[in-house]
């Protein structure tokens, strides 16, 4: 084949071309550390590379999660430990409190100490990470004035306000509210309607308006409670002889079988009174003055009649006449709630007794008349712990592609569910002497239908038994504050049987009382959370003869305190253990996506990274080949037949 | 017999004849670079013998011919080869470009920064009540944003360079056939048998390589020595003395004959692989980034970003900042008016069916449309497939059908009452013995405006914009039946009937059967209706108006540029003759709203945090139909629930957009949405747009960070600081296989964009390659022309001795016989 002088000249260049951009293509990528320098290079490997770099991100931003997570769960675990820590101090203090050798005093000077304790479990609980606050759920931030913490002490446990009571000449007509009176945020209550256990005004009474309100309470997130009407006289009992129609009590006659006494000493009105409690739904108590105390068993009107000799016996009504005593409703919420009646006219809010703007609500300008009334302040009661985080979410950590670890729990589901808080306040009361929800007498009763002088009861030392009296005193602590009724029981030795005085304390709103089958009578309030009782002899002797001692009833409460705080160490153990292996999960995470993260740092380097020897034997060996194809080409193009004419 | 003269003459001619070998070799030696020339010989033949009483006695040389050494079949070779170099060489300047802006390699491009967006949410799952962490996850959306602006106006700059390109390749073709038919006509007119151009010839060759590295084409000589030059595809560029042009416009290759009268006829060169060379190179990847594609580089981009945004978008909606909106709120998005129109299906010949590629609807073929029996007189099944067809296509055009009900036909109207239900209105008529369909008919359009009576208390939602007609069989509906349907045209909205008792005659013979219909093959009106949001339909159906005509859109009145009989139809926005504005079809993602059934929560909140209502307001968003709807529907809603007649949150549309107006003593906040409108509307979403070049983030959020949705307001309304849970599912978007793109195809968002890079590189990879081999192939066939045709200067010089030589002995033959003049001269 003829070879031409531009057949040389194309292959010389062509040749010298390549191996420069060979060159230059090795120059690159030794330079950048990169096999690829755009993505045709080597698209096959370039795509599982991004592939591999978008794992890299992702596994280490996983790390971080599980880093941040891991600081979460162990300052959860060292709260909830040192919260066990309180409860064990608070056991050894109740175990030494139960011992007879201690006085009252004594006992009482432990209670600040369970205060501390108290306040310690409150700081652990605020424990914060970061401005963080571990135990609130999603609520790790954004508290409030009103609720500082998620967990605050001497606050109520919820939203709440107490509508007043009311009292009208049963010729009145006592406010109440129909259709379109009442919204409750934004919800129209429907009217009230019968209570059917009032004998006057049923449409008025607390019942009938609680009820009226909690039928739609799923919508308004609003409930009503009752507190029954509890009217007092204005002055200490006369002495006196109360015939027929004299008082009248919810329509039924109160005639004593006795002349009545000043003060009622003898307690001979109450005990008439009380004698009927199941038909009139009304309860008598007097206070130490002697001036008479009525309370309906439930949310009923108190229709009291009375002459002008009943009135002047009783001191009640203040006049002869009729006259009906209407209990308070209190409305609680979750969240705060808002009322709304019509402007000026106010009808919702007078039903309630909450008109004329002067409700403590903390609506900053419960102005009157402009029928609105926003509760937004929670009250106050002193040494109750409230959460107010949020109560049904926990905080979680991404460590895969759906899945998740929680590492903070709500406050609600790991301290507020344990009863720690609880457990601690009421051993607090119970050191005090105070607030006892239930005793078990210590003496046994062989047969509880006979009278007291039988000499049949079974009692040890029946014959101290007197005829005289004792008192119950029962705290509703859903007021604020705490509201004391106190009963008086009629013991008369002659006539009444331990089964009768039973049903007398029974009578007693709120108050269950029974003997059991071995012989022991029992007393408990109805609702622990919200009653709590108290009680005196005054002259019976019969607390003490069925054994329930004031010392008696303080150390079965705080033996009580022992199995609540054992309980409450369960739930945090429960807690605590939880958090420890969802730690372990975390290492055990962690350990995994650190070698997977090598491995594919590893893998994405054979990928894109350059081999660095490779690239300079390749450079080395085409430097070589430049020089050769130079010198070829150099001694090629010398040889020419021109250069011999 | 010769004599000494005669042998003088043989010197002469022999000098002379060796003289022009030299110039012959000496033009070979100065053209030795000239590209595309062909080595020249001079070829000796003897001259003209004289007969001799011996024999004939030879006359010496003479110059023949000059002849070009050309290798015929090596030249067309090379043309070939070099029209295949020159495609990919357009292909790979261009995919060059095109990498760059993927430019994946390094990092710090989409990849890296998707990454970096979704561990951005993560952190803020993480530390949702920091605002930090808000702060960096809207930097994130904005750099990912900006990567996506970037990448989507550098492929923007691109097809403009390469139109450039396009344009002056077509001005050099369009001169190199110019000058080809000229240098025809000098060929043809000066050669004869032994005289060739053979400058010119070189000259026209090399014009017609260079032509061939343009487009690719073919060319033979005629006995003329003129070449004839035709495109791959069999377009005639040049003949003769003649040339034809080719013309780039509208981003569109032409043709360009004339006709007899002189008038330009252009027709389109569409596939850019037959047309072959740096045109057909360049045309190739200009298609790979033209706009409205789908399949190509850019319309995959613009899916990654439309899916992305679609799926952060529904998410975010769904949840809650830390603050509730206390302000007026505007939907990001804009209910653009779409371009409508309407057509009737033809039902004379509905069963016949169109083949795919029949109709291009803004340049996008439209598959097979199957032909369906007509029923009643609408031709609901062709309807139902014309619907589905348009809508795969992907043409910017969302076709839609309108819901018909049609009972059976009614022999005989029982009397009595009858009570049921449409869509939730009550419809209650006694039936009298001398009523007819019509009566009823008017019965229960009464009832119908009785129920969306706008005074009544509460006010009825949504109203049913249902009619009812009475069927005559044309119509839809059997001869005297009842017809019910959406009054708005292209509402699928779905029809429910309930309540109806078999057991009373009277309700029993209305023909109607309780069932939810929606718009399908068998229940819509034969209509079919068109929305581009865009505002274009420009639909082309061969050359005439015959396959128009099946959808009743023939006549050439429809638009202003509508032309009878031309199978063309264009027609915008500004011809609609329907009321589209702000209809819900404006939306970017109309097609994603779910209004059978779809609701989205609107809890409400005093100023002082309260709820206003302990419940959140669901607001229905059946039958919503244009953005008033929802406007009502909120309003309405909102009223219901509270009962005081001025809403608490007022809706209102302002500029196509939707506006939510708290009044000062409220405020709102949203709680799920299941009809996706909150997406569609743009409110509390996180990005806007729905393009590469589109992509944003929302102002609501991007001015108050608080408005960024990690949260999810509780079952009690309360919204928490440190609330992660939106934040959480929105996160495990990152690795979701189902995510959809435009085309239906299901990938992850990683996966769809790897995809394109991975194909991008291997495209461009596999056209280096190419282009290497063909280089080489070009070489060894450039070298192997040489041999036949190159200048070697070794061989020319060779020749050039041998030449002189033989001129040096020519001359001494004159010297002889000059001595042998002389002798002779000497005797006398």
């Amino acid at each position: 084949m003829r070879t031409t002088l531009n057949t040389i000249y194309n292959m010389i260049q062509t040749n010298l071309n390549n191996i420069t951009s060979d060159m230059a293509t090795i120059n690159g990528q030794i330079s950048s550390g990169r096999q690829m320098s755009k993505i045709s290079d080597n698209p096959v490997n370039l795509v599982s590379a991004l592939g591999m770099r978008s794992s890299l991100a992702e596994l280490q931003q996983y790390q971080n999660n599980l880093i941040y997570g891991e600081s979460l769960i162990t300052a959860s675990e060292s709260s909830l430990s040192q919260m066990k820590e309180q409860i064990t101090e608070a056991k050894v203090m109740t175990i030494q409190a139960i011992n007879s050798a201690l006085t009252d005093e004594d006992r009482s000077n432990m209670a600040p100490v369970i205060r501390n304790l108290i306040e310690q479990t409150t700081i652990l609980g605020n424990t914060q990470i970061n401005g963080k606050y571990i135990f609130g759920g999603y609520r790790t931030a954004g508290y409030s004035e009103q609720e500082p913490t998620p967990f605050v002490a001497d606050l109520v446990s919820d939203y709440q306000i107490s509508g007043s009571a009311m009292d009208t000449a049963d010729t009145g007509t006592p406010s109440t509210f129909t259709a379109g009176d009442l919204k409750i945020n934004g919800i129209d209550i429907p009217a009230a309607v019968g209570d059917g256990i009032s004998t006057i005004f049923t449409d008025a009474s607390a019942a009938a308006k609680a009820v009226a309100i909690n039928s739609v309470t799923d919508q308004t997130g609003v409930s009503a409670e009752v507190t029954p009407p509890m009217p007092t006289g204005s002055a200490p009992v006369s002495a006196g002889t109360l015939v027929a129609g004299d008082l009248v009590i919810n329509g039924i006659n109160i005639v004593p079988g006795a002349a009545i006494i000043d003060q009622d000493d003898d307690n001979t009105l109450i005990n008439a009174i009380n004698a009927e409690i199941a038909t009139t739904g009304v309860a008598a108590a007097k206070d130490s003055n002697g001036v008479l105390q009525l309370k309906a068993v439930d949310g009923r009107n108190i229709h009291v009649v009375t002459t002008a000799n009943g009135e002047a016996i009783s001191r009640f009504n203040g006049a002869a006449s009729g006259h009906v005593y209407i209990g308070r409703i209190q409305l609680h919420s979750d969240r705060s709630f808002m009322l709304e009646t019509t402007p000026t006219s106010e009808e919702g809010l007078i039903a309630l007794g909450l008109d004329g703007g002067t409700a403590v609500t903390g609506e900053q300008t419960d102005a009157a008349g402009d029928g609105k009334l926003s509760v937004i302040t929670i009250l106050r009661d002193e040494g109750n712990i409230r959460y107010t985080g949020d109560r049904e979410n926990n905080l979680d950590i991404k460590v895969g592609k759906n899945s998740t670890i929680t590492v903070a729990k709500n406050g609600q589901d790991t301290i507020m569910d344990s009863g720690i808080f609880s457990a601690l306040t009421t051993l607090e009361d119970y050191l005090l002497g105070s607030n006892y929800t239930q005793v078990t007498g210590t003496s046994q009763a062989t047969a509880t239908a006979v009278t007291l002088d039988s000499g049949a009861t079974g009692f040890d030392n029946e014959d101290q038994l007197a005829t005289g009296s004792f008192s119950i005193t029962v705290k509703d602590h859903e007021h604020n504050p705490a509201e004391d009724f106190t009963v008086s029981v009629p013991v008369d030795i002659t006539t009444d049987t331990l089964a009768d005085i039973a049903a007398r304390i029974n009578d007693i709103p709120n108050i269950t009382a029974r003997w059991n089958v071995d012989g022991f009578l029992e007393i408990e309030t109805s609702n622990p959370d919200r009653y709590t009782m108290s009680m005196a002899d005054a002259g019976s002797n019969f607390l003490e003869v069925v054994g329930i001692t004031a010392q008696e009833l303080q150390f079965q409460a705080l033996n009580q305190s022992l199995t609540d705080l054992d309980d409450a160490m369960t739930g945090l153990t429960t807690h605590i253990s939880d958090f420890g292996s969802r730690a372990n999960r975390i290492d055990v995470q962690s350990q995994i996506y650190t070698n997977l993260e090598i491995a594919t740092q590893e893998n994405l380097s054979t990928q894109q990274d350059t081999d660095m020897i490779d690239a300079f034997m390749n450079l080395k060996a085409k430097e070589v080949a430049y020089q050769a194809a130079l010198s070829a080409a150099s001694k090629t193009m010398q040889l020419s037949l021109v250069d011999y004419l | 017999m010769g004599g000494v003269s005669s042998i003088l003459n043989i010197a002469k001619e022999a000098l002379l004849a060796h003289q022009m070998s030299i110039g012959v070799a000496g033009h070979n030696v100065a053209n030795v670079d000239t590209p595309g020339y062909t080595r020249q010989t001079l070829d000796l033949t003897t001259s003209i013998s004289s007969p001799e009483a011996v024999g004939f006695l030879g006359n010496g040389v003479r110059g023949q011919k000059i002849s070009r050494h050309y290798d015929q079949f090596m030249v067309q070779r090379l043309v070939d080869q070099n029209s295949e170099t020159g495609n990919l060489e357009a292909k790979q300047q261009a995919l060059r470009l095109v990498e760059t802006s993927f430019n994946e390699a390094p990092g710090m491009a989409v990849n890296e920064l998707l990454s970096e967006f979704w561990n951005g949410w993560q952190t803020l799952t993480n530390n949702a009540e920091l605002l930090s962490s808000r702060v960096s996850v809207v930097q994130q959306s904005e750099l990912l944003s900006d990567q996506f602006h970037i990448m989507s106006s550098e492929l923007d700059r691109l097809r403009g360079d390469i139109g450039i390109s396009i344009q002056s390749a077509v001005n050099d073709v369009n001169s190199l056939t110019k000058q080809i038919a000229k240098l025809n006509a000098q060929i043809s007119g000066t050669e004869t048998d032994v005289r060739q151009q053979n400058d010119l010839r070189d000259q026209r060759d090399v014009m017609v390589k260079e032509l061939g590295q343009l487009m690719e084409i073919n060319y033979f000589e005629v006995d003329s020595g003129a070449y004839t030059i035709l495109l791959a595809d069999g377009h005639t560029l040049a003949e003769n003395n003649e040339s034809w042009s080719v013309d780039w416009s509208d981003n569109k290759l032409q043709w360009i004959s004339r006709n007899s009268e002189g008038r330009d006829i252009r027709s389109d060169l569409k596939d850019p692989e037959v047309l072959g060379g740096k045109i057909g190179g360049w045309i190739e990847v200009f298609d790979q980034i033209a706009i409205g594609q789908p399949e190509n580089y850019v319309g995959r981009l613009d899916a990654m970003a439309n899916a992305l945004i679609r799926e952060v978008n529904q998410q975010h909606s769904q949840g809650v900042g830390l603050v509730r909106f206390s302000e007026v709120l505007t939907g990001a998005e804009t209910a653009t008016t779409p371009a409508l129109l309407e057509g009737t299906v033809n039902a004379t010949n509905a069963f016949e069916t169109i083949a795919a590629g029949t109709i291009t609807i803004n340049g996008r073929e439209i598959g097979q449309i199957n032909g369906g029996i007509a029923s009643n007189g609408a031709a609901m099944a062709k309807t139902y497939n014309a619907a589905q067809a348009i809508n795969e296509a992907i043409a910017g055009v969302n076709a839609k059908m309108t819901t018909q009900v049609s009972g059976n036909a009614i022999t005989a109207l029982t009397p009595g009452a009858i009570d049921f239900t449409i869509n939730g209105a009550n419809i209650n008529y006694t039936v009298l013995g001398t009523d007819t369909v019509d009566d009823v008919v008017a019965a229960i359009n009464a009832d119908i405006l009785t129920y969306n009576d706008p005074t009544a208390v509460p006010e009825n939602i949504p109203k049913i914009t249902i009619e009812a007609v009475r069927g005559d069989g044309t119509n839809g509906g059997a001869f005297d039946s009842i017809i019910l349907r959406n009054s708005n045209t292209g509402d699928e909205s779905r029809i429910i009937i309930d309540g109806i008792d078999t057991t009373i005659a009277s309700e029993n013979n209305l023909g109607l059967a309780n069932n939810e219909y929606t718009a399908d093959a068998t229940h819509n009106t034969g209509t079919l209706t068109l929305f581009a949001p865009e505002g274009v339909i420009n639909i082309e159906a061969g050359t005439s108006d015959d396959f128009l005509a099946h959808f009743g859109l023939d006549g050439g009145l429809l638009s202003a540029t509508d032309d009878a009989d031309d199978g063309k139809l264009y027609f915008e926005t500004t011809d609609n003759t329907l009321s589209a504005s702000v209809s819900l079809q404006g939306y970017d993602y109309a097609s994603e709203l779910q209004t059978d059934g779809g609701s989205f929560k609107i809890w409400l909140y005093n100023n002082d945090g309260t709820l206003a209502l302990p419940s959140p307001v669901e607001v229905s968003m059946e039958r919503a139909y244009d953005l008033y709807d929802v406007a009502d529907a909120i309003n309405i809603s909102i009223t219901n629930a509270s009962g005081i007649t001025t809403p608490w949150v007022q809706a209102s549309v302002f500029a196509s957009k939707l506006v939510l107006t708290p009044d000062e003593d409220h405020q709102f906040a949203f709680g799920g949405d299941t009809s996706n409108f909150l997406a569609t509307a743009g409110i509390n979403t996180f990005f806007t747009g729905d393009s590469a070049n589109t992509i944003g983030t929302n102002e609501t959020v991007e001015e108050s960070l608080e408005y960024l949705a990690a949260g999810t307001i509780n079952d009690n309304g309360e919204i928490f600081t440190g609330d992660q849970s939106n934040a959480l599912l929105l996160t495990n978007i990152q690795r979701d296989e189902y995510v959809r793109f435009t085309g239906n195809t299901t990938n992850t968002l990683d996966g769809h964009y790897n995809g394109l890079v991975a194909q991008i590189g291997l495209d461009s990879n596999t056209v280096n390659r190419n282009l290497e081999s063909s280089t080489l192939v070009t070489n060894q066939m450039e070298a192997m022309r040489d041999s036949t045709s190159g200048v070697s200067l070794d061989e020319e010089m060779a020749n050039l001795i041998k030449f002189q030589h033989a001129y040096t002995a020519a001359a001494k033959l004159i010297t002889a016989s000059d001595e042998m003049m002389q002798s002779l001269l000497q005797t006398i």
